[in-house]
């Protein structure tokens, strides 16, 4: 199974990619007698990913499919296996030439609500 | 309560539960869009709502995420997918004024998922306002059927036509159908235990909001009318006020809210002396008991002929309501919990002692509930307070004055602002108007407000109840139609909170209402407090100075005062620091005598200083003479309108203080700045007054006279 698929497209990301704090969208608070509190209505999970290097006609295909608007078709090896939808924010990344074609590498956060 | 489901209960009751809300808005075309799943997104960003026993119409502020990607809720934005009448396809903006909003919460497992009958409908409103401005878009209405009754009016003009009831009594039930049946589209009211007990005999209610009148007929039968949430549906109920009430709804522990938020025990609204005039004659209810602890509070009420109340036994049942919601308030609390949907109004909660405020349970009917909804951010603030009750400060207001004693409150407060002698905007201007309510009399409860010309009433008046506080203000603007609240702060520059001023004297006028009609004996001189009525051109509105006197600007003598004419005044303010700036305005009530003091600096002047007076205007509508005067004799004669310069009758000496009579002879008077200038100069510059009253001799003097009037006996 691939590391990660987006919208049918194998994304070829690198190792060192990582969770970040989830953003849990909900409310907790210490009761006057002391106890816990809290409510709970999604857990936002939050994974910042870095692709390999990819020459531009790699590049075009998963940039189209990173960069396409509204929730995506997401799964893989990378990713619970809850998460079927995501949400992609694209953060740049370099390029240089390596030899005769320049490549390119994309550094993205994925969002998926998981329970 | 609500009533909940087994899988309800059994969340609402655990410490943890997670918080799902939707919310729906109805499209140009009439269905329903789920903002929460909106061409895939979810626009949803929270949702305040909330109710009060004196307050009962719902009231709510939906938050929204403006814009997503080219999905835009911005209801100009015609090329956004989401402004799209959904039968036609044409551009039709989804989030509109006058749209229906429906919201829904679930509260279910932490893991679990809403199913059908998890969802709750907690607003069923239609939006009154849309704040467009900001990333967060923001939707303000009212509950639906509530903001249909107090929308609405009985417009009947003919008395004789505008008759309800019938003799010897109509069911209560019927009477307030009959109401919404002519004014509020026939909305069927909802009475759980009909037929009550309750008739109206024949009477004529005054043209009036529909839900004045219909609450009225409520409270009189120990009753109360407001929007209820029953079988997934909200209706107008007409519903019974259990007094005795101890079956408890629901129990709160320390382990249950974050904190008790607000405890109070207040006097202010006790009542335990009822002195009840109807046609049957005096009757006087006395609680012995309350009396003892609280001192002696009477509640004098005056029926007219033709009340609903009209036997021994309505009459008791009214005293006997009036004793238990009044007489003893026990206390009023609010604690803050975790969102916490059941609630309705006059359930009864027991409190568990916390170690802190109370060492044994009490139980306490709920009063109120402000729910507000985050996504970080999910809670419930309750209020509640001693038994059910039908109302509270309700009973306060004057509702069965009389017809005669409305006209002396009317002439009691008036106010008249410059018209036709306006300096500038004679004929022509357009003026917006914020009227600032202080504490006019610990008696008035709320306020009548009304924009007249030449003595006839204009547009519809516009009532408001006083917010609770030690200073409770209120925003009235003007419209071109009509008179309208402006509770959300917004500075108001769009053009539609404006009014184009004639030719005609205008005459804005405020009737305070009191708590009961022998609290009323008002009058501008000890009664009056702390009124301000900032009166605003639109030019000072483009410059954005209205409302800040602080940073009105003062004119070169000769010029006018301002653009147009700014005022703020707050006659009888005594003790209080001199507010205001070069515009401020003095309106007098009708028979207030003022008497400013100026002092001069010993050195700068000397001599016989010009005072000048701008543009001091009399109601045209009376002949009186306008008599200034000075402390060694009056000046008479002085023109009513346009500036006045008039010179003092002996020499100012170094150090000495001038009193400057300014005698009103019982009319209306304003004044709109009051400028002294040094013996020989003709210019002023700018200056300030200081809080000693003394003022730089070289710039103009106003503002001055408004926080240092006296009434005449103080002086």
């Amino acid at each position: 199974m691939p590391a990660l698929t987006v919208n049918g497209v194998d994304i070829p990301v690198t190792p060192d990619s990582s969770e970040d704090e989830p953003l849990v969208v909900g409310d907790r608070f210490n009761a006057f007698a002391g106890n816990l509190r809290l409510s709970e209505t999604a857990r936002v999970r939050k994974f910042s990913f870095v692709t390999n290097r990819m020459d531009p006609t790699q590049y075009a295909t998963v940039y189209a499919a990173l960069a396409t608007f509204g929730p995506l078709a997401c799964s893989g090896d990378a990713l619970p296996a809850s998460v079927t939808s995501c949400a992609i924010t694209l953060q740049g990344g370099p390029f240089g030439n390596d030899g005769a074609e320049i490549d390119r590498v994309i550094r993205f956060q994925l969002e998926a609500v998981s329970p | 309560m609500i009533s909940l489901n087994g899988q309800q209960q059994t969340t609402l009751e655990g410490s943890h539960y997670s918080v799902h809300l939707r919310i729906e808005v109805e499209d140009a075309a009439g269905n329903w869009v789920d903002l929460t799943s909106a061409q895939g997104v979810d626009f949803v960003n929270g949702l305040d709502y909330g109710f009060s026993v004196d307050q009962p119409i719902p009231r709510f502020t939906a938050y929204l995420q403006r814009k997503h990607g080219d999905l835009s809720l911005e209801p100009l934005d015609e090329d956004s997918l989401l402004n799209r009448n959904s039968s036609t396809g044409d551009y039709g903006a989804l989030v509109d004024i006058g749209r229906r909003v429906r919201c829904w919460t679930a509260t279910v497992g932490l893991t679990d998922t809403p199913g059908a009958n998890d969802w709750i409908l907690v607003v069923d409103g239609r939006a009154d306002r849309v704040e467009l401005a900001g990333e967060e878009m923001l939707v303000i209405g009212r509950d639906r059927i509530g903001a249909l009754v107090q929308d609405r009016w009985i417009e009947e003009p003919d008395e004789e036509l505008r008759v309800y009831g019938t003799d010897p009594g109509q069911l209560s039930e019927l009477t307030i159908q009959a109401i919404l049946d002519d004014w509020a589209d026939g909305e069927v009211l909802y009475t759980p235990d009909a037929p009550t007990s309750a008739f109206v005999p024949t009477y004529k209610p005054p043209q009036q909001p529909v839900y004045q009148a219909t609450s009225e007929i409520a409270r009189k039968a120990n009753r109360a009318l407001w929007p209820q949430y029953e079988n997934g549906a909200w209706r107008m109920a007409y519903v019974p006020v259990d007094r005795t009430k101890t079956a408890i709804d629901w129990t709160f522990g320390p382990e249950d809210y974050r904190d008790v938020t607000r405890l109070d025990v207040d006097v202010t609204y006790v009542r335990n002396a009822f002195i009840f005039t109807w046609a049957g004659g005096t009757s006087t209810l006395e609680n012995n008991t309350s009396i003892a602890r609280y001192g002696r509070h009477p509640l004098i009420i005056t029926e007219p002929a033709d009340s609903p109340i009209d036997t021994e036994a309505e009459k008791d049942a009214f005293l006997a309501a009036l004793n238990s919601d009044l007489a003893d308030p026990i206390a009023e609390q609010e604690i803050e919990t975790l969102y916490w949907p059941a609630g309705q109004l006059n359930d009864l909660y027991r409190f568990l002692p916390n170690g802190v405020h109370y060492t044994v349970a009490q139980d306490w009917a709920a009063t109120g509930f402000q729910h507000s909804l985050r996504r970080d951010h999910h809670r419930t603030r309750i209020s509640a307070r001693g038994k059910p009750a039908g109302a509270y400060l309700a009973h306060h207001q004057n509702i069965t004055v009389t017809d005669d004693a409305l006209t002396l409150l009317i002439n009691d407060a008036k106010w008249t602002p410059p018209g036709p002698a306006l300096p500038v905007y004679a004929g022509t201007g357009r003026f917006r108007m914020d009227l600032t309510l202080g504490k006019i009399g610990a008696a008035v409860r709320s306020v009548k407000v009304e924009l007249l010309l030449d003595g006839v009433a204009a547009q519809q008046p516009y009532y408001q109840t006083l917010p609770d506080g030690d200073d409770p203000k209120i925003r009235v603007r003007i419209s071109e139609t009509g008179l309208f609240s402006d509770p959300f702060g917004n500075d108001g520059h769009g053009s539609e909170y404006y009014v184009t001023i004639g030719t005609g004297d205008w005459t804005v006028r405020v009737t305070p209402y009191s708590r009961s009609v022998t609290d009323l004996g008002l009058n501008s001189t000890t009664d009056l407090r702390n009124l301000g009525i900032n009166w605003t051109t639109e030019d000072q509105l483009t410059e954005g100075e209205a409302g800040n006197p602080g940073e009105a600007r003062s004119a070169p003598l000769g010029e006018p005062v301002a653009e147009g004419w700014g005022s703020t005044f707050e006659p009888h303010r005594p003790g209080g620091p001199p507010v205001g700036g070069p515009d401020e305005m003095f309106i007098a009530g009708t028979t207030l005598i003022g008497r400013p003091a100026l002092d001069f600096d010993q050195e700068a002047i000397t001599g016989r200083p010009q005072i000048r007076m701008r543009a001091p205007y009399v109601n045209s509508a009376v002949s009186g003479v306008w008599t200034p005067e000075y402390v060694n004799g009056p000046v008479q004669g002085v023109d009513l309108f346009g500036d006045t310069t008039i010179l003092p009758p002996a020499d100012i000496l170094p150090g000495e203080t001038l009193h400057l009579h300014i005698r009103t002879n019982g009319h209306d008077f304003s004044l709109g700045g009051l400028f002294v200038v040094p013996e020989g100069l003709r210019v002023g510059r700018s200056g300030k007054c200081h809080a000693n009253f003394v003022c730089d001799p070289w710039g103009e003097v106003s503002g001055l006279i408004l926080s240092n009037m006296l009434p005449e006996a103080a002086a």
